[in-house]
Order: structure tokens, then C-alpha cells, then sequence
């Protein structure tokens, strides 16, 4: 464990010293989605952990200049799965502690939106205070705090997939910028959305529509109780959950890849 | 709903219009003037359903559109009829008064009223245990002891949730008798007799199955003789596939049945801009015929014209159905009630619905392709019928200027007191879910919070859902305490039933989920370390990697019943061999899960060196238990009796 530690100290200690800039960058953005959400919609602040997500492992692994955290052993005695391991709980602590304070920011927020209501933010207070009636389950609150913890445990995957990449294969510092990052990661939603629209375009809704009402169906039936709680754990052990997998196959590759 | 909001604005304007072009002589209303529960004139609804007739936008739009018909009737005398759409759009074919619909549900109310005739000639005692009019050991799966009555299952109160399984066919070949269709498909007992509502096709086939033992004649023949024939309603059919009247037969082959699709079209204008616009069309179903094994329930087709003589029946003074005029009365006098008020919330099978000024009784229909309505008021004498091969076209357009607003306000008043639902907060359920069984798991997917309703107070323990003063529908619900400690919500003959402890037991089932991905994650990582050779299993690891496949499969399998149940056409449940594969899959899962779980344990006991192998151990321990304790609480294996 101390060792996992002292490795941890070693990527910040790296990472303070070369990108100064980057780390205004993304501090700027995300402050700027906070302050979003705090004047208009609280949950606009969900973009500020998104930011961060996917900014902070290049943030990490470009303070490097071999791109295969060869520079580490030169610093401390250790070995690959270590370093592997480290990695993975530095990105993952920062991120979790990070989302988790936005979220109790969020949730103060949302509890004062009175007094930070804009019209437009009524207007959706509004349609979400409606009466829901016999027979529909969910509230609109309740799906947003859902909303929240399904875009964390999406940006925790994508994070996971980004250090796989990295130690199976090793990223020029070009295409593991920050912009390029975050590019991609609206590339790849859009790139889902794209294969959605072709998928229901080509074989029809109706084939499709069964296993969405089952998804649907949980996901509902998952988000009404505790305020969307227990739907919120359920995203959040997918997420950590892959990025164990990716983590179990980081360390094989890493051990397997010639440096 | 687009199409239907425009017929609705296009009604309302014409109604409008009719008001303001009426002369002011028509405002000063002769007394003597027949007046409909709603308070208007029958000679100004009739005038104004003319003049909505006459809209261009529905003498366009009936060349194109499915067929809704329907008619309004005064004890004896047909007052107006309405013929829109058709019954074949491809082939253009304009609905008429032989155009047959199917009635569905509304076909109980005969099962109903053969109950009542069976009454009053003294053959049945509607306190009786049903047993006594069924051979012996009918029942397979009765959970409770308790006596089941007559009155029991007309109010929806026999114990069953809806059956499970499909019990259509598709040759009438293979069809089987009423008595051996009933005891194929027996749902499970979930509820104590006569204390919850769950609405029940197939306890209304086993009133059938009553009316044929009670009677010494088959049901569709009893039905013939004692309701068609001395009505005269030769143009109606009771059997499955039509086979008691071939002219009915012929004329609903000729029909087609239509759901509603909506796609958004671009105009482009004049000035060269583009105009979007929602286009709706009548997308055809095919004929969407169906065999029902369990025909009492839903199988009655028939003209619109049938359907109004038999409500007018239902209305007459000389009581045409019943030898004594006090048989039709009690039909009519609410067999439960709201609460201890005097507001019927059913009676003896008949829906009964509040109105500002009147309360109407009759019943709906839904089959695969047709939608039915009939309401009337037995004081006034006024009745509305409808049919339509739109499921989603509901044929009850002309209630409202009948019987006027769907609301029962006059039960609050206008400062009305609002009611506290805080001491019955907590999460419930509609009983006609499956509660037993395969499809367990469905009731858990289903449930919700009350926590939210505007109720306003009726009377103790009775309330009404408020939305607000615009909204058409409110809806009469009282609380009962079962004597299991659990609340019911009931309106009418359904029931919202309180899930006790609910959330511990929704985690359960999203445990069982999250196991089953998380064994695929585990099963990946595993090959990954397969492949570079660093694996080091865990004691008995093939045991250990079949739980992690079985948890997979049984999640697949629990998806599968929701597909299957969706995905079938003309079908209403999976086939007995859908369930039992099913069901086996999951008993074989179980019992890998089991010896998967028993692996982990001794993997944990042993302490063999392994990385991780504590934690790994009792991971997979757990996760095993949850699977399991999953698939005992939701009945997963069970496909005997759900």
C-alpha cells in the first residue's frame, strides 16, 4: 500500500511541475460549469465532473516524456502492476472525491432553487412539481440525481479506457492532448448516437422495443425510490466495476508490452 | 393522439359553432324538451353531432380514417348514429350498420347477466363456495381455504392476479373445451377471497364454465337462448371463431384492424420556406382474429346496432333479460361501495362511473385490434355505445355531451378539504400484475409511490384524485386494511396494493441484475488472464466460472419473459412450453449458482495463497447468495403456477 502511495506522489509531484497551464485550463472549465449550474440549472453542473474526467488522465500521463511511465522507475523501485494500480486509484480517487463534492453542491443548490431561479429554470421547476398521479412512478428529481451518477459512471469508463490505451500501447503526447481528450469523447457520442439512429432506422422500432421496455422498465422502477438512490448505486457499481476490468487488463498488457 | 386532438378541436369547434348560430328561440328551452343527463337538449346534441358530421375536415377524413361508430340512445329510441371511417381502409370500405366490431370485455357483462337470470330462477346462490358448481378438484393452485363465491369473483375478488400464460389458438382444431381451457392456464391464488380487487379474465371464463355446469348448456347456446334471441340480436356472435354465426364470420373477415403511427413530413411553402408537420396514419394491423380457449371473457362480436339493444335491455322498464324487475335493479345497485358511503364502486360486474350530474354503469372492451365502450344510466334511460377497430381511436367521443364532465365534484364541493395520504405513504401495486411465479419479478417493476397525489376528501377513507379544475378525468379511490396489515387502494375493480418493505426486496432484484453483468465483466477479465497465462483460480474454478455463466443466462431468462410477453402477436402470455423452458433454464441455474456458492465458501474456508483470494472468495460468495435468494423470493423457477 505504501508503496501504491508513494507512486500516487510521484504522478502529482510530476504533474504539478510541467502543466501548470493544462491545470488552469481545466480548473477554468469547470468552475465555469459550476457557476452554469449555480445560475441557471443545478444539473448543468454535471459537465464541470465530465470536464474533469476526461481532461485528467492525459492531465496525468503527459507530464511523462516516454508515455509508458518508464520515467517511474528511475524514481522509486517498483514493478508494472503497481504502477498500473496506482494510476488507476489516483485518477478514480480524484474523480470520485471530485464528482462527490459536486454533488453535494448540486444538491444544495437544488434544495435553494428559489432563489437562484431564472425563468427558464421555473418553468422546469414547474413541469417537474406536477402531481404524477396513480400508476407513474417516477419523479423528475429523482431521474435527475440519476442523470448525475449515469454521466459519472460513463466518464469513469471512459477514464478506465483511457489509461488501458495508454499502458497497452503507449500515447504520443500529440493524440493524448487535453483538446484531442475531450474531442474524442464528444466524437464518441456522437459516434453512439450515429449507430443508434442507423440501428433503429435499419431494423425498425418494433424489434427494438421489447428489450428497451425491460431497460426502461428498471430503469424506472430502479430511479423512484430514495430520490433515484438506488438506481444511482446500481450506475455506480457498473462503473467501478468496469473499470476494474479494465484495470485486471491494463496490468496484463502493461506486463506484456516491451519498454 | 395528434389525429385524435384534431377530431376532438374539430368537434368542439363545430359544437361551438352549432351554440352560436343556434336562434335565440333555441336558448329558451321549452321544459317540456327532452334533456340529457348533461343538461343539454337532446334536439341540440343531436343538431350539433349533425353539424360535426358535416365538417369538411370529417367527411374528408372518414374516406381515410379507421372506423369509430357510434350511437345514443333513450330507453327504446335510437336518437342518433354515427358511421365514421371504415373497416378496410385499403379497400375503402365505409363502416355501416353491418359492420361487426369485437365487444371484448363488455362480453362479461353477459356472463353476468346469465349469473343474475341463473339467480333469480333459484339455480345459483351467489353466497355459495363456487366449488359446489365445479367438478371436484378443479383447482390446482388455491392458496387459501377460504369459501369463493359467486359475488366474489363478479367484484373481482376470487384471489387471482391475471393469468400467465396464452391461452389462444390458433386452429380452432385444437381448441379445448371451456372446462380443460380453464384448468390449462389456472393462475396463481395470490389474494384471500373477497378481500383484494384484481381484475380477472380468467375468473370471468370460470363464471362461464358456471353458467354452462349450472345451466346443462353449453355457454355460447345459453347465450344464444337467453340473451340474443329474445333481444333479437341476429347479428352478433358468442363463440370463439364465430362459429354460432357465420354471418358475423363474414363480415369481420372483411375487416382490418389499425393502430396509429405518427412521422414528421416537410412541406415546403410558397415562399420557399418549409413547413414541418406531424403526419398520422392508420397503420393496419391485418385482421388480428384470435381464438380464445377462455371466450366468455372477451369473444362476443357484433353490429353496433346489437350493442345498443342490449343496453337498451339493460335500461327497460319491462325488463326483456330478467323475469322480475327487481333482478335488474339489484344489477344496478352496486355490489361494493367506496368506503361507507353509498357510492357504488362496482355493480355485480358492471363499471359504474361519476359524473357531475348522473352515474352511469356498462362496461369496456380491448381486444387485439378493436376498442368497445357501452355506458348508461338506468334513472334517465339515456345510454351511449361505441366501437372501433382503432385500439387507439376509443370510441367514447359522444359521452361527454351525454352524461357532461367525467368528474365527481359534486362529492368535494368547491373548497374542498384535502386529504392526508401520509399514514398510507409507502409503495403499491396494481393486483392485477403477476404477483406468483415466472413473472413475480414484473410487480416489483411496476410499482410506485403515493406520495405525490392530490386527494381530496370524499369521506373517511375516501378520496378523490384532484388535478385540477381543467382536467376532464378524477378518479374516486377508497383505502381498505387487509387483514395481512397491508393497505389497497381501490377504485372500481382494481386495487393499488401495498408492497410491504419494498425497497429492500427492489434491491434484491437489482442485485440479481448487477450480478449478472457484473459476472460477464468477470468472465472477460478472466479470459484476459487466461490468455496471458496469469489466472490463479480460486478451489473448484470450473464450478466458480459456470455460477458466473449462470448468473448471465438467468438474467437473460428473466429478460426473455418480457420480450416473449411483448413480442407475441395475437397472443395475450407466454405458451406453457416458452415457460417451461424457461423455468428449467432457471432451476438449472439455480443449481449451478448453488454448488458455485458452496465453491466460494469452501474457497474461503481453505485459505489457499492465492492474490486477492479472500476478497475474491467472498465477492463470488455473495454474489451467489444474492442470485439465489433472488431466484427463490421472485419465483424464478416456478412455471407450474404463475
Amino acid at each position: 500500500m505504501k508503496k501504491i502511495i508513494d507512486l500516487m506522489r510521484v504522478d502529482l509531484i510530476s504533474a504539478k511541475g510541467r502543466n501548470k497551464g493544462k491545470f488552469f485550463l481545466i480548473l477554468g472549465l469547470t468552475v465555469i460549469f459550476v457557476a452554469i449550474g449555480m445560475l441557471s440549472e443545478a444539473i448543468f453542473m454535471v459537465f464541470s465532473i465530465v470536464v474533469l474526467g476526461v481532461m485528467l488522465v492525459p492531465f496525468i500521463t503527459m507530464a511523462e516524456k516516454t508515455h509508458n511511465a518508464g520515467k517511474i522507475f528511475s524514481v522509486i523501485p517498483t514493478d508494472r502492476k503497481s504502477i498500473v494500480i496506482s494510476r488507476f486509484a489516483l485518477t478514480t480517487g480524484i474523480y470520485t472525491v471530485f464528482s462527490a463534492i459536486i454533488f453535494i453542491l448540486y444538491l444544495i443548490m437544488e434544495k435553494f432553487s428559489d432563489f437562484h431561479g431564472t425563468t427558464l429554470s421555473k418553468d422546469v421547476n414547474e413541469l417537474y412539481e406536477k402531481s404524477s398521479g396513480f400508476g407513474t412512478g417516477i419523479q423528475m428529481k429523482a431521474l435527475e440525481n440519476s442523470i448525475f451518477w449515469f454521466i459519472f459512471a460513463v466518464t469513469l469508463m471512459v477514464m478506465a479506457g483511457q489509461h488501458r490505451r495508454y499502458f497497452k500501447k503507449g500515447i504520443s503526447s500529440k493524440s493524448n492532448s487535453l483538446i484531442r481528450s475531450f474531442l474524442k469523447f464528444l466524437g464518441g457520442i456522437a459516434l453512439v448516437c450515429a449507430v443508434s439512429a442507423a440501428i433503429i432506422f435499419i431494423f425498425n422500432i418494433n424489434i427494438l422495443k421489447p428489450t428497451f421496455v425491460v431497460f426502461i422498465n428498471m430503469i424506472f422502477a430502479l430511479a423512484a425510490p430514495m430520490n433515484g438512490m438506488l438506481l444511482s448505486i446500481a450506475l455506480i457499481f457498473i462503473g467501478f466495476g468496469f473499470t476494474i476490468y479494465q484495470l485486471v487488463c491494463s496490468v496484463v498488457d502493461y506486463e506484456a508490452r516491451e519498454l | 393522439m395528434k389525429k385524435i386532438l384534431h377530431k376532438t378541436a374539430a368537434l368542439v369547434a363545430a359544437a361551438v359553432l352549432t351554440v352560436c348560430t343556434q336562434p335565440f328561440s333555441a336558448f329558451a328551452e321549452d321544459d317540456d324538451e327532452l334533456k340529457c343527463p348533461s343538461g343539454a337538449t337532446v334536439s341540440s346534441v343531436i343538431s350539433s353531432q349533425k353539424k360535426i358530421d358535416a365538417h369538411p375536415y370529417n367527411t374528408e377524413h372518414s374516406k381515410t380514417d379507421s372506423a369509430r361508430v357510434e350511437l345514443i340512445f333513450h330507453d327504446n329510441e335510437i336518437l342518433y348514429t354515427r358511421y365514421y371511417g371504415c373497416t378496410n381502409i385499403e379497400e375503402h370500405t365505409l363502416a355501416d350498420e353491418n359492420s361487426v366490431f369485437e365487444w371484448g370485455s363488455i362480453s362479461k357483462t353477459f356472463v353476468w347477466v346469465s349469473i343474475m337470470q341463473l339467480w333469480e330462477q333459484g339455480k345459483i346462490d351467489l353466497g355459495e363456495d363456487i366449488r359446489t358448481y365445479l367438478p371436484d378438484d378443479f383447482f390446482r393452485h388455491l392458496k387459501y381455504d377460504d369459501p369463493i363465491t359467486l359475488m366474489d369473483i363478479m367484484n373481482h375478488k376470487g384471489g387471482w392476479c391475471e393469468k400467465f400464460y396464452d391461452s389462444t389458438s390458433e386452429d380452432m382444431a385444437e381448441m379445448p373445451s371451456l372446462e380443460e381451457a380453464l384448468k390449462n392456464v389456472e393462475p396463481a391464488q395470490t389474494y384471500r377471497p373477497g378481500e383484494v380487487a384484481s381484475y380477472s379474465n380468467w375468473a370471468a371464463s370460470l363464471a362461464g364454465l358456471i353458467v354452462q355446469r349450472v345451466s346443462g348448456m353449453d355457454y355460447v347456446d345459453y347465450v344464444h337462448k337467453n340473451i340474443f334471441e329474445p333481444l333479437g340480436m341476429e347479428h352478433t356472435s358468442a363463440g370463439p371463431d364465430f362459429t354460432d354465426n357465420p354471418w358475423v364470420r363474414e363480415q369481420r373477415l372483411k375487416m382490418n384492424c389499425y393502430e396509429i403511427s405518427t412521422h414528421n413530413n416537410y412541406q415546403e411553402n410558397a415562399d420557399g420556406t418549409t413547413e414541418e408537420e406531424m403526419i398520422e396514419e392508420f397503420k393496419s394491423k391485418g385482421t388480428c382474429l384470435f381464438n380464445d380457449q377462455l371466450y366468455p371473457c372477451g369473444s362476443i362480436t357484433g353490429t353496433l346496432g346489437d350493442l345498443a339493444t342490449y343496453a337498451q335491455a339493460l335500461v327497460n322498464d319491462d325488463h326483456p333479460l330478467f323475469k322480475n324487475a327487481e333482478t335488474q335493479e339489484k344489477l344496478f345497485s352496486g355490489s361494493s361501495f367506496y368506503g361507507n358511503t353509498d357510492i357504488p364502486s362496482f355493480s355485480y360486474g358492471f363499471d359504474v362511473k361519476e359524473y357531475n350530474y348522473t352515474r352511469t354503469f356498462g362496461h369496456t372492451g380491448a381486444t387485439f385490434g378493436c376498442v368497445a365502450n357501452m355506458e348508461f344510466d338506468p334513472v334517465s334511460k339515456f345510454g351511449v355505445v361505441g366501437l372501433s377497430n382503432c385500439g387507439d381511436d376509443f370510441p367514447n367521443y359522444l359521452c361527454q355531451f351525454v352524461f357532461g364532465r367525467l368528474k365527481a365534484k359534486k362529492y368535494i364541493g368547491e373548497n374542498y378539504e384535502k386529504f392526508d395520504l401520509t399514514p398510507y405513504s409507502g409503495y403499491y401495486s396494481d393486483t392485477r400484475t403477476h404477483a406468483a411465479g415466472l413473472g413475480k419479478f414484473i410487480l416489483y417493476m411496476d410499482a410506485f409511490s403515493i406520495d405525490s397525489i392530490n386527494a381530496a376528501k370524499v369521506a373517511d377513507g375516501v378520496f378523490l384524485e384532484y388535478h385540477s379544475e381543467e382536467y376532464y378525468d378524477d378518479t374516486i379511490y377508497s383505502i381498505v386494511e387487509h387483514s395481512d396489515g397491508r393497505h389497497g387502494i381501490v377504485n372500481s375493480c382494481s386495487e393499488y396494493l401495498e408492497i410491504k418493505h419494498y425497497v429492500p426486496k427492489l434491491c434484491l432484484l437489482a442485485g440479481f441484475m448487477l450480478c449478472g453483468v457484473a459476472s460477464l465483466f468477470i468472465l472477460l477479465a478472466k479470459r484476459k488472464l487466461n490468455k496471458a497465462r496469469k489466472a490463479s483460480p480460486l478451489s473448484f474454478a470450473h464450478i466458480i466460472t459456470a455460477g458466473q455463466f449462470a448468473k448471465i443466462i438467468s438474467l437473460a431468462a428473466m429478460i426473455s419473459i418480457v420480450i416473449f410477453r411483448i413480442n407475441e402477436e395475437n397472443t395475450d402470455g407466454l405458451t406453457k412450453t416458452q415457460g417451461m423452458i424457461i423455468g428449467i433454464t432457471q432451476i438449472i441455474c439455480m443449481v449451478i449458482c448453488v454448488a458455485a456458492l458452496l465453491a466460494a465458501a469452501y474457497s474461503f474456508i481453505t485459505k489457499k495463497k492465492l492474490p486477492y483470494g479472500r476478497i475474491r472468495s467472498l465477492s463470488c460468495f455473495t454474489g451467489n447468495l444474492i442470485t439465489v435468494s433472488a431466484m427463490i423470493f421472485f419465483e424464478m423457477y416456478n412455471f407450474w403456477c404463475c
